[in-house]
Protein backbone atom coordinates (compact mmCIF):
# COMPACT_ATOMS: atom_id res chain seq x y z
CA UNK A 1 0.00 0.00 0.00
CA UNK A 2 1.45 3.36 -1.03
CA UNK A 3 1.48 6.02 1.67
CA UNK A 4 -1.22 8.65 1.35
CA UNK A 5 -0.09 11.96 -0.10
CA UNK A 6 0.59 14.80 2.31
CA UNK A 7 -2.35 16.87 1.08
CA UNK A 8 -4.67 14.36 2.74
CA UNK A 9 -3.68 15.61 6.18
CA UNK A 10 -4.98 19.10 5.54
CA UNK A 11 -8.09 18.09 3.62
CA UNK A 12 -11.49 18.83 5.05
CA UNK A 13 -13.75 16.10 6.38
CA UNK A 14 -16.06 16.61 3.41
CA UNK A 15 -13.20 16.19 0.93
CA UNK A 16 -11.90 13.08 2.70
CA UNK A 17 -15.32 11.49 2.72
CA UNK A 18 -15.75 12.20 -0.99
CA UNK A 19 -12.43 10.49 -1.68
CA UNK A 20 -13.44 7.52 0.47
CA UNK A 21 -16.66 7.14 -1.48
CA UNK A 22 -14.66 7.38 -4.73
CA UNK A 23 -12.35 4.66 -3.35
CA UNK A 24 -9.23 6.83 -3.71
CA UNK A 25 -8.24 5.12 -0.47
CA UNK A 26 -9.93 3.03 2.18
CA UNK A 27 -11.10 4.04 5.63
CA UNK A 28 -8.50 1.71 7.10
CA UNK A 29 -5.72 3.41 5.14
CA UNK A 30 -6.98 6.79 6.25
CA UNK A 31 -7.32 5.80 9.92
CA UNK A 32 -3.85 4.24 9.88
CA UNK A 33 -2.30 7.34 8.30
CA UNK A 34 -3.91 9.79 10.71
CA UNK A 35 -3.34 7.47 13.69
CA UNK A 36 0.37 7.17 12.94
CA UNK A 37 0.70 10.89 12.33
CA UNK A 38 -1.08 11.71 15.58
CA UNK A 39 1.16 9.33 17.52
CA UNK A 40 4.29 10.66 15.86
CA UNK A 41 3.60 14.40 15.86
CA UNK A 42 1.06 14.79 18.66
CA UNK A 43 3.72 14.76 21.40
CA UNK A 44 5.64 17.45 19.49
CA UNK A 45 2.83 19.85 20.42
CA UNK A 46 1.89 18.16 23.72
CA UNK A 47 -1.42 17.56 21.96
CA UNK A 48 -1.90 13.82 22.39
CA UNK A 49 -3.50 12.43 25.53
CA UNK A 50 -4.20 8.91 24.29
CA UNK A 51 -3.92 7.16 20.94
CA UNK A 52 -6.90 5.03 19.98
CA UNK A 53 -5.36 3.76 16.74
CA UNK A 54 -6.20 0.09 17.24
CA UNK A 55 -9.86 0.79 18.00
CA UNK A 56 -9.93 3.19 15.05
CA UNK A 57 -8.67 0.54 12.67
CA UNK A 58 -11.42 -1.84 13.79
CA UNK A 59 -14.06 0.87 13.25
CA UNK A 60 -12.54 1.68 9.88
CA UNK A 61 -12.80 -1.96 8.77
CA UNK A 62 -16.53 -1.78 9.47
CA UNK A 63 -16.85 1.44 7.48
CA UNK A 64 -15.02 -0.08 4.52
CA UNK A 65 -17.45 -3.00 4.53
CA UNK A 66 -20.37 -0.57 4.59
CA UNK A 67 -18.97 1.51 1.75
CA UNK A 68 -18.45 -1.62 -0.33
CA UNK A 69 -22.13 -2.42 0.15
CA UNK A 70 -23.02 1.14 -0.84
CA UNK A 71 -24.26 2.08 2.61
CA UNK A 72 -23.39 5.73 3.19
CA UNK A 73 -23.90 7.63 6.41
CA UNK A 74 -23.07 11.19 5.50
CA UNK A 75 -19.96 13.33 5.19
CA UNK A 76 -18.25 12.18 8.39
CA UNK A 77 -18.33 8.49 7.54
CA UNK A 78 -14.86 7.01 7.60
CA UNK A 79 -13.24 10.34 8.53
CA UNK A 80 -10.90 10.31 11.56
CA UNK A 81 -11.33 12.75 14.43
CA UNK A 82 -10.10 13.41 17.96
CA UNK A 83 -11.79 14.48 21.20
CA UNK A 84 -10.72 16.63 24.09
CA UNK A 85 -9.83 14.37 26.99
CA UNK A 86 -12.84 15.44 29.02
CA UNK A 87 -15.15 13.29 26.92
CA UNK A 88 -15.58 9.72 28.07
CA UNK A 89 -14.60 6.82 25.86
CA UNK A 90 -15.75 3.56 27.39
CA UNK A 91 -13.02 1.47 28.94
CA UNK A 92 -10.20 3.92 28.23
CA UNK A 93 -8.70 6.58 30.50
CA UNK A 94 -10.42 9.96 30.59
CA UNK A 95 -8.06 12.16 32.55
CA UNK A 96 -9.67 15.61 32.37
CA UNK A 97 -6.08 16.76 31.82
CA UNK A 98 -5.35 16.45 35.53
CA UNK A 99 -3.06 14.14 37.53
CA UNK A 100 -5.71 13.30 40.16
CA UNK A 101 -7.82 11.73 37.39
CA UNK A 102 -5.04 10.08 35.41
CA UNK A 103 -6.45 6.60 36.06
CA UNK A 104 -10.12 7.46 35.62
CA UNK A 105 -12.12 5.12 33.36
CA UNK A 106 -15.80 5.33 32.47
CA UNK A 107 -17.98 2.48 31.30
CA UNK A 108 -19.93 4.44 28.66
CA UNK A 109 -19.03 6.70 25.78
CA UNK A 110 -19.96 10.36 26.00
CA UNK A 111 -23.16 11.14 24.09
CA UNK A 112 -21.25 13.07 21.42
CA UNK A 113 -18.81 10.19 20.85
CA UNK A 114 -21.74 7.82 20.49
CA UNK A 115 -23.50 10.15 18.05
CA UNK A 116 -20.42 10.52 15.88
CA UNK A 117 -19.99 6.75 15.95
CA UNK A 118 -23.47 6.39 14.51
CA UNK A 119 -22.37 8.57 11.58
CA UNK A 120 -19.41 6.30 10.94
CA UNK A 121 -16.81 8.78 12.23
CA UNK A 122 -13.52 7.22 13.31
CA UNK A 123 -12.11 8.27 16.69
CA UNK A 124 -8.31 8.11 16.49
CA UNK A 125 -7.29 9.75 19.73
CA UNK A 126 -7.96 11.77 22.82
CA UNK A 127 -6.43 15.22 22.90
CA UNK A 128 -4.71 17.17 25.63
CA UNK A 129 -6.36 19.94 27.57
CA UNK A 130 -5.74 22.36 30.39
CA UNK A 131 -6.37 20.60 33.71
CA UNK A 132 -10.06 20.53 34.59
CA UNK A 133 -10.72 22.82 31.61
CA UNK A 134 -9.12 25.63 33.57
CA UNK A 135 -11.51 25.47 36.53
CA UNK A 136 -10.24 27.65 39.36
CA UNK A 137 -8.16 29.71 36.91
CA UNK A 138 -4.50 29.07 36.11
CA UNK A 139 -1.36 31.08 35.68
CA UNK A 140 0.69 29.12 33.17
CA UNK A 141 0.03 27.24 29.95
CA UNK A 142 1.78 24.26 31.54
CA UNK A 143 -1.34 23.62 33.65
CA UNK A 144 -1.93 20.30 31.92
CA UNK A 145 -1.12 16.63 32.30
CA UNK A 146 0.82 16.74 29.00
CA UNK A 147 2.52 20.08 29.62
CA UNK A 148 1.87 23.35 27.82
CA UNK A 149 -0.04 22.99 24.56
CA UNK A 150 2.37 24.16 21.86
CA UNK A 151 1.23 26.11 18.85
CA UNK A 152 1.92 24.46 15.47
CA UNK A 153 2.68 27.88 13.97
CA UNK A 154 5.40 28.54 16.50
CA UNK A 155 6.20 26.11 19.27
CA UNK A 156 7.41 28.90 21.54
CA UNK A 157 3.78 30.05 21.62
CA UNK A 158 0.78 28.61 23.44
CA UNK A 159 -1.91 26.71 21.54
CA UNK A 160 -4.53 28.38 23.75
CA UNK A 161 -6.81 26.76 26.25
CA UNK A 162 -8.46 24.89 27.45
CA UNK A 163 -9.06 22.84 24.26
CA UNK A 164 -5.34 23.08 23.47
CA UNK A 165 -4.80 19.64 21.94
CA UNK A 166 -7.97 19.83 19.84
CA UNK A 167 -6.90 23.07 18.16
CA UNK A 168 -3.25 22.08 17.77
CA UNK A 169 -4.20 18.70 16.28
CA UNK A 170 -6.39 20.28 13.60
CA UNK A 171 -3.88 23.03 12.83
CA UNK A 172 -1.03 20.52 12.43
CA UNK A 173 -3.10 18.15 10.30
CA UNK A 174 -3.12 15.41 12.94
CA UNK A 175 -6.90 15.04 12.82
CA UNK A 176 -9.24 16.59 10.23
CA UNK A 177 -11.49 17.86 13.01
CA UNK A 178 -11.80 17.56 16.77
CA UNK A 179 -14.25 18.17 19.56
CA UNK A 180 -13.51 20.73 22.23
CA UNK A 181 -15.53 22.31 24.98
CA UNK A 182 -16.14 25.85 26.12
CA UNK A 183 -17.25 27.28 29.42
CA UNK A 184 -15.72 30.72 28.88
CA UNK A 185 -13.44 30.89 25.83
CA UNK A 186 -12.03 27.36 25.65
CA UNK A 187 -12.94 26.81 21.99
CA UNK A 188 -12.66 30.42 20.87
CA UNK A 189 -9.16 31.02 22.26
CA UNK A 190 -7.35 27.93 20.92
CA UNK A 191 -9.16 28.16 17.56
CA UNK A 192 -8.01 31.76 17.21
CA UNK A 193 -4.45 31.11 18.36
CA UNK A 194 -3.99 28.05 16.15
CA UNK A 195 -5.75 29.46 13.06
CA UNK A 196 -8.54 26.91 12.80
CA UNK A 197 -12.29 27.29 12.49
CA UNK A 198 -14.14 26.74 15.77
CA UNK A 199 -17.79 26.74 16.74
CA UNK A 200 -19.16 27.25 20.22
CA UNK A 201 -22.80 26.19 19.90
CA UNK A 202 -25.77 27.68 21.71
CA UNK A 203 -25.99 26.45 25.31
CA UNK A 204 -28.09 23.30 25.44
CA UNK A 205 -27.84 22.38 21.75
CA UNK A 206 -25.26 19.62 22.29
CA UNK A 207 -25.56 16.99 25.01
CA UNK A 208 -22.85 17.03 27.68
CA UNK A 209 -23.59 13.55 29.00
CA UNK A 210 -20.28 11.83 29.58
CA UNK A 211 -18.39 15.13 29.61
CA UNK A 212 -16.52 16.59 32.58
CA UNK A 213 -18.80 19.02 34.42
CA UNK A 214 -17.10 22.32 35.21
CA UNK A 215 -19.96 24.82 35.30
CA UNK A 216 -23.34 23.26 34.61
CA UNK A 217 -24.96 26.50 33.49
CA UNK A 218 -22.19 27.38 31.03
CA UNK A 219 -20.53 24.22 29.64
CA UNK A 220 -20.84 23.60 25.87
CA UNK A 221 -19.26 21.11 23.47
CA UNK A 222 -18.38 22.06 19.91
CA UNK A 223 -16.17 21.34 16.90
CA UNK A 224 -12.82 22.68 15.71
CA UNK A 225 -12.10 22.04 12.03
CA UNK A 226 -10.52 23.42 8.88
CA UNK A 227 -13.75 24.97 7.62
CA UNK A 228 -17.12 26.31 8.68
CA UNK A 229 -18.72 23.68 6.47
CA UNK A 230 -17.05 20.86 8.42
CA UNK A 231 -18.14 22.51 11.69
CA UNK A 232 -21.71 22.44 10.39
CA UNK A 233 -21.59 18.73 9.56
CA UNK A 234 -20.05 17.89 12.92
CA UNK A 235 -22.62 20.00 14.76
CA UNK A 236 -25.42 18.25 12.86
CA UNK A 237 -24.03 14.92 14.06
CA UNK A 238 -23.60 15.83 17.73
CA UNK A 239 -26.54 18.21 18.35
CA UNK A 240 -29.99 17.24 19.53
CA UNK A 241 -32.01 16.84 22.69
CA UNK A 242 -30.94 14.50 25.47
CA UNK A 243 -33.13 13.76 28.46
CA UNK A 244 -30.02 12.72 30.38
CA UNK A 245 -28.49 16.20 30.13
CA UNK A 246 -30.50 18.57 32.37
CA UNK A 247 -29.17 21.51 30.35
CA UNK A 248 -30.37 20.12 27.04
CA UNK A 249 -32.58 22.48 25.07
CA UNK A 250 -34.30 19.50 23.49
CA UNK A 251 -33.83 20.91 20.01
CA UNK A 252 -32.45 19.27 16.90
CA UNK A 253 -30.05 20.96 14.51
CA UNK A 254 -30.30 20.49 10.76
CA UNK A 255 -27.33 21.84 8.88
CA UNK A 256 -29.07 23.83 6.17
CA UNK A 257 -27.19 27.07 5.52
CA UNK A 258 -28.90 27.31 2.14
CA UNK A 259 -32.11 28.17 3.97
CA UNK A 260 -30.55 30.79 6.26
CA UNK A 261 -31.17 34.45 5.49
CA UNK A 262 -29.30 35.97 2.59
CA UNK A 263 -26.14 37.78 3.61
CA UNK A 264 -27.36 40.99 1.99
CA UNK A 265 -30.25 40.95 4.50
CA UNK A 266 -27.98 40.66 7.52
CA UNK A 267 -26.87 43.44 9.82
CA UNK A 268 -23.46 42.86 11.36
CA UNK A 269 -22.57 44.87 14.44
CA UNK A 270 -18.99 45.97 15.01
CA UNK A 271 -17.28 48.29 17.49
CA UNK A 272 -14.72 50.41 15.60
CA UNK A 273 -12.65 50.86 18.77
CA UNK A 274 -11.85 47.13 18.64
CA UNK A 275 -10.09 47.59 15.32
CA UNK A 276 -8.49 50.93 16.06
CA UNK A 277 -7.42 50.59 19.68
CA UNK A 278 -8.14 47.36 21.52
CA UNK A 279 -6.62 44.83 19.12
CA UNK A 280 -2.84 44.64 19.07
CA UNK A 281 -1.52 46.97 16.36
CA UNK A 282 -0.04 44.29 14.06
CA UNK A 283 -3.41 42.50 13.92
CA UNK A 284 -5.54 45.45 12.90
CA UNK A 285 -5.02 45.31 9.14
CA UNK A 286 -6.17 41.68 8.94
CA UNK A 287 -9.14 42.36 11.18
CA UNK A 288 -10.25 45.43 9.21
CA UNK A 289 -9.90 43.49 5.99
CA UNK A 290 -12.27 40.86 7.37
CA UNK A 291 -14.88 43.51 8.10
CA UNK A 292 -14.51 44.86 4.58
CA UNK A 293 -14.93 41.36 3.19
CA UNK A 294 -18.29 40.98 4.93
CA UNK A 295 -19.32 44.40 3.66
CA UNK A 296 -18.25 43.31 0.18
CA UNK A 297 -20.38 40.17 0.56
CA UNK A 298 -23.41 42.42 0.98
CA UNK A 299 -23.92 42.59 4.75
CA UNK A 300 -24.81 45.91 6.34
CA UNK A 301 -22.21 46.92 8.91
CA UNK A 302 -23.58 48.84 11.90
CA UNK A 303 -21.65 50.32 14.80
CA UNK A 304 -22.42 49.35 18.39
CA UNK A 305 -20.73 48.18 21.55
CA UNK A 306 -21.35 46.03 24.60
CA UNK A 307 -23.37 47.53 27.42
CA UNK A 308 -21.42 48.16 30.59
CA UNK A 309 -21.39 45.13 32.90
CA UNK A 310 -18.67 43.42 34.96
CA UNK A 311 -18.72 40.41 32.62
CA UNK A 312 -15.52 38.79 33.83
CA UNK A 313 -16.46 39.16 37.51
CA UNK A 314 -19.88 37.61 36.91
CA UNK A 315 -18.46 34.72 34.88
CA UNK A 316 -15.64 34.09 37.38
CA UNK A 317 -18.06 34.01 40.30
CA UNK A 318 -20.46 31.63 38.55
CA UNK A 319 -17.77 29.32 37.19
CA UNK A 320 -15.87 29.53 40.49
CA UNK A 321 -18.88 28.50 42.56
CA UNK A 322 -20.13 25.80 40.19
CA UNK A 323 -16.63 24.46 39.56
CA UNK A 324 -15.75 24.33 43.26
CA UNK A 325 -19.00 22.48 43.93
CA UNK A 326 -18.36 20.07 41.08
CA UNK A 327 -14.81 19.39 42.31
CA UNK A 328 -15.45 19.75 46.06
CA UNK A 329 -14.34 16.20 46.78
CA UNK A 330 -11.03 16.78 44.98
CA UNK A 331 -10.50 20.18 46.56
CA UNK A 332 -10.95 18.78 50.06
CA UNK A 333 -8.52 15.93 49.39
CA UNK A 334 -4.74 15.82 49.32
CA UNK A 335 -4.93 14.98 45.60
CA UNK A 336 -5.61 18.60 44.74
CA UNK A 337 -1.95 19.29 45.52
CA UNK A 338 -0.93 17.19 42.50
CA UNK A 339 -2.39 19.73 40.07
CA UNK A 340 0.52 21.31 38.21
CA UNK A 341 -0.54 24.95 38.52
CA UNK A 342 -0.39 26.53 41.98
CA UNK A 343 -2.75 29.32 41.08
CA UNK A 344 -5.32 26.78 39.94
CA UNK A 345 -5.13 24.86 43.21
CA UNK A 346 -5.70 28.01 45.24
CA UNK A 347 -8.40 29.23 42.87
CA UNK A 348 -10.33 26.00 43.29
CA UNK A 349 -10.02 26.16 47.06
CA UNK A 350 -11.13 29.79 47.11
CA UNK A 351 -14.17 28.85 45.04
CA UNK A 352 -15.55 26.90 47.98
CA UNK A 353 -15.77 30.16 49.88
CA UNK A 354 -18.16 31.81 47.42
CA UNK A 355 -21.41 32.19 49.33
CA UNK A 356 -24.85 31.36 48.01
CA UNK A 357 -25.68 35.06 48.20
CA UNK A 358 -22.67 35.99 46.05
CA UNK A 359 -23.50 33.29 43.51
CA UNK A 360 -27.14 34.29 43.29
CA UNK A 361 -26.26 37.94 42.95
CA UNK A 362 -23.98 37.02 40.05
CA UNK A 363 -26.86 35.08 38.53
CA UNK A 364 -29.16 38.09 38.93
CA UNK A 365 -26.65 40.25 37.08
CA UNK A 366 -26.39 37.46 34.52
CA UNK A 367 -30.11 37.86 33.86
CA UNK A 368 -29.57 41.56 33.21
CA UNK A 369 -26.72 40.67 30.86
CA UNK A 370 -28.95 38.22 29.01
CA UNK A 371 -31.62 40.90 28.63
CA UNK A 372 -29.04 43.41 27.43
CA UNK A 373 -27.61 40.94 24.92
CA UNK A 374 -31.12 40.20 23.69
CA UNK A 375 -31.67 43.93 23.17
CA UNK A 376 -28.34 44.28 21.39
CA UNK A 377 -29.12 41.39 19.09
CA UNK A 378 -32.42 42.96 18.18
CA UNK A 379 -30.35 45.67 16.45
CA UNK A 380 -27.94 43.32 14.66
CA UNK A 381 -28.18 39.72 13.49
CA UNK A 382 -24.52 39.02 14.15
CA UNK A 383 -21.79 40.71 16.19
CA UNK A 384 -18.29 40.69 14.72
CA UNK A 385 -15.20 41.21 16.84
CA UNK A 386 -11.61 40.02 17.09
CA UNK A 387 -11.77 36.49 18.49
CA UNK A 388 -8.70 37.41 20.55
CA UNK A 389 -7.09 40.82 20.88
CA UNK A 390 -3.52 39.53 20.80
CA UNK A 391 -1.82 36.74 18.88
CA UNK A 392 -0.89 33.56 20.76
CA UNK A 393 0.96 34.30 23.97
CA UNK A 394 4.42 32.93 24.74
CA UNK A 395 4.37 29.52 26.34
CA UNK A 396 6.04 30.63 29.56
CA UNK A 397 4.14 33.90 29.87
CA UNK A 398 1.96 34.37 32.97
CA UNK A 399 -1.63 34.30 31.78
CA UNK A 400 -2.99 36.30 34.70
CA UNK A 401 -0.32 38.96 34.46
CA UNK A 402 -2.56 41.88 33.65
CA UNK A 403 -3.63 40.96 30.17
CA UNK A 404 -7.13 42.01 31.11
CA UNK A 405 -6.01 45.40 32.30
CA UNK A 406 -7.24 46.92 29.09
CA UNK A 407 -6.05 49.80 27.04
CA UNK A 408 -7.02 52.63 29.32
CA UNK A 409 -9.71 53.54 26.80
CA UNK A 410 -13.15 53.98 28.30
CA UNK A 411 -15.05 52.62 25.28
CA UNK A 412 -15.61 48.92 25.89
CA UNK A 413 -16.11 47.90 22.28
CA UNK A 414 -16.66 44.15 22.16
CA UNK A 415 -13.63 43.25 24.27
CA UNK A 416 -15.70 41.09 26.58
CA UNK A 417 -17.97 39.69 23.88
CA UNK A 418 -16.85 36.08 24.30
CA UNK A 419 -17.59 36.21 28.03
CA UNK A 420 -20.88 38.03 27.43
CA UNK A 421 -21.82 35.45 24.79
CA UNK A 422 -21.03 32.60 27.15
CA UNK A 423 -23.10 34.14 29.94
CA UNK A 424 -25.99 34.56 27.52
CA UNK A 425 -25.58 31.10 25.99
CA UNK A 426 -25.05 32.47 22.48
CA UNK A 427 -23.16 30.71 19.66
CA UNK A 428 -19.85 32.01 18.30
CA UNK A 429 -18.01 30.99 15.14
CA UNK A 430 -14.26 31.66 14.94
CA UNK A 431 -12.79 32.23 11.48
CA UNK A 432 -9.09 32.67 10.68
CA UNK A 433 -8.68 35.99 8.89
CA UNK A 434 -4.95 36.47 8.40
CA UNK A 435 -1.61 36.59 10.16
CA UNK A 436 0.37 39.02 12.27
CA UNK A 437 3.99 38.42 13.24
CA UNK A 438 3.69 34.97 11.66
CA UNK A 439 0.82 33.96 13.94
CA UNK A 440 -2.86 33.50 13.14
CA UNK A 441 -5.43 36.25 13.58
CA UNK A 442 -9.14 35.42 13.77
CA UNK A 443 -12.53 37.04 14.02
CA UNK A 444 -15.46 35.80 16.04
CA UNK A 445 -19.05 35.99 14.83
CA UNK A 446 -21.58 35.88 17.66
CA UNK A 447 -25.18 35.15 16.77
CA UNK A 448 -28.59 34.85 18.33
CA UNK A 449 -29.42 31.67 20.23
CA UNK A 450 -29.85 28.74 17.81
CA UNK A 451 -28.75 30.83 14.81
CA UNK A 452 -25.88 28.46 13.94
CA UNK A 453 -27.00 28.14 10.33
CA UNK A 454 -26.71 31.90 9.87
CA UNK A 455 -23.20 31.94 11.35
CA UNK A 456 -22.13 28.92 9.31
CA UNK A 457 -23.50 30.42 6.11
CA UNK A 458 -21.51 33.59 6.76
CA UNK A 459 -18.44 31.51 7.54
CA UNK A 460 -18.77 29.33 4.45
CA UNK A 461 -19.25 32.35 2.20
CA UNK A 462 -16.27 34.10 3.82
CA UNK A 463 -14.10 31.01 3.33
CA UNK A 464 -15.18 30.75 -0.31
CA UNK A 465 -13.86 34.27 -0.80
CA UNK A 466 -10.64 33.93 1.22
CA UNK A 467 -7.81 31.44 1.73
CA UNK A 468 -6.67 32.12 5.31
CA UNK A 469 -8.17 28.84 6.53
CA UNK A 470 -6.18 26.93 3.91
CA UNK A 471 -2.75 28.03 5.12
CA UNK A 472 -0.68 25.32 6.74
CA UNK A 473 2.09 25.61 9.30
CA UNK A 474 5.49 24.11 8.51
CA UNK A 475 5.43 20.80 10.34
CA UNK B 1 22.35 59.70 81.36
CA UNK B 2 23.95 62.19 78.99
CA UNK B 3 21.92 64.12 76.44
CA UNK B 4 23.48 62.01 73.70
CA UNK B 5 21.93 58.88 75.16
CA UNK B 6 18.52 60.33 75.92
CA UNK B 7 15.74 58.71 74.01
CA UNK B 8 12.90 60.88 72.87
CA UNK B 9 9.42 59.51 72.20
CA UNK B 10 9.97 60.08 68.51
CA UNK B 11 13.29 58.20 68.42
CA UNK B 12 11.78 55.39 70.49
CA UNK B 13 8.89 55.06 68.06
CA UNK B 14 11.29 55.07 65.13
CA UNK B 15 13.44 52.41 66.75
CA UNK B 16 10.51 50.22 67.65
CA UNK B 17 9.04 50.41 64.16
CA UNK B 18 12.47 49.65 62.68
CA UNK B 19 12.85 46.66 64.98
CA UNK B 20 9.35 45.54 64.25
CA UNK B 21 9.96 45.83 60.53
CA UNK B 22 13.28 44.02 60.84
CA UNK B 23 11.84 41.17 62.84
CA UNK B 24 8.64 40.92 60.89
CA UNK B 25 10.08 41.13 57.40
CA UNK B 26 11.16 37.51 57.03
CA UNK B 27 7.90 36.25 58.50
CA UNK B 28 5.84 38.52 56.24
CA UNK B 29 7.48 37.32 53.05
CA UNK B 30 4.83 34.78 52.17
CA UNK B 31 5.74 31.47 50.65
CA UNK B 32 4.63 31.23 47.03
CA UNK B 33 1.61 29.07 47.81
CA UNK B 34 0.46 31.55 50.43
CA UNK B 35 0.82 34.37 47.92
CA UNK B 36 -1.31 32.41 45.46
CA UNK B 37 -3.94 31.81 48.14
CA UNK B 38 -4.03 35.48 49.02
CA UNK B 39 -4.29 36.44 45.35
CA UNK B 40 -7.07 33.90 44.68
CA UNK B 41 -9.09 35.23 47.60
CA UNK B 42 -8.42 38.82 46.63
CA UNK B 43 -9.73 38.04 43.17
CA UNK B 44 -12.97 36.73 44.68
CA UNK B 45 -13.39 39.93 46.67
CA UNK B 46 -12.72 42.08 43.60
CA UNK B 47 -15.34 40.11 41.71
CA UNK B 48 -17.93 40.51 44.47
CA UNK B 49 -17.24 44.23 44.68
CA UNK B 50 -17.64 44.65 40.93
CA UNK B 51 -20.90 42.72 40.99
CA UNK B 52 -22.25 44.70 43.94
CA UNK B 53 -21.80 47.91 41.98
CA UNK B 54 -24.40 46.85 39.42
CA UNK B 55 -27.77 48.45 40.02
CA UNK B 56 -29.99 45.36 40.07
CA UNK B 57 -33.73 46.07 40.20
CA UNK B 58 -35.38 44.50 43.26
CA UNK B 59 -37.59 42.23 41.16
CA UNK B 60 -34.69 40.68 39.20
CA UNK B 61 -34.64 36.94 39.66
CA UNK B 62 -31.45 34.96 39.10
CA UNK B 63 -30.96 33.60 35.60
CA UNK B 64 -32.49 30.15 35.36
CA UNK B 65 -32.41 29.93 31.60
CA UNK B 66 -29.08 30.08 29.93
CA UNK B 67 -29.80 31.27 26.43
CA UNK B 68 -30.63 34.92 25.69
Amino acid sequence: MAPLSADVFFSTAVELNQRLVRRDFTAVELARAFGERLEKLGPRYNALALSLREEALRQAHDVDRELKRGRTRGPLQGVPYGVKDLLAVAGRPTTWGAPPFAGQVFSEDAAVVRRLGKRGAILVGKLAMVSLAGGGGYRYAAASLQGAGLNPWDRSRWAGGSSSGSAAAVAAGLTPYALGSETNGSIVTPAAYCGVTGLRPTYGLVSRRGSMPLAWTMDKIGPLAHTAEDCGHVLAAIAGGDGDDPGSAGRPFHFAPQFARAIRDLRIGIAPVDFEVHAAAPMRAALREAVEQFRHMGATIVEMELPDFPYSAVASTIIGAEGATSFAKLIRSAAVETLPDRRQKEGLKAGLRITAADYLQAMRVRRLIQQAMGALMAKADVLLAPARYTVATKVDEALDGGGAAGTGIAAPGFRRLTTAGNLAGLPELVLPCGFAEGLPVAIGLTGKAFSENTLLKLGMEYQRETTHHRRKPAI
Amino acid sequence: MSDGRRMTRRSLATLLSAVAAGVAAPAQAPPAAEADRVEAEAALVRNFQAIQKVDVPQDTEPAFRFQA
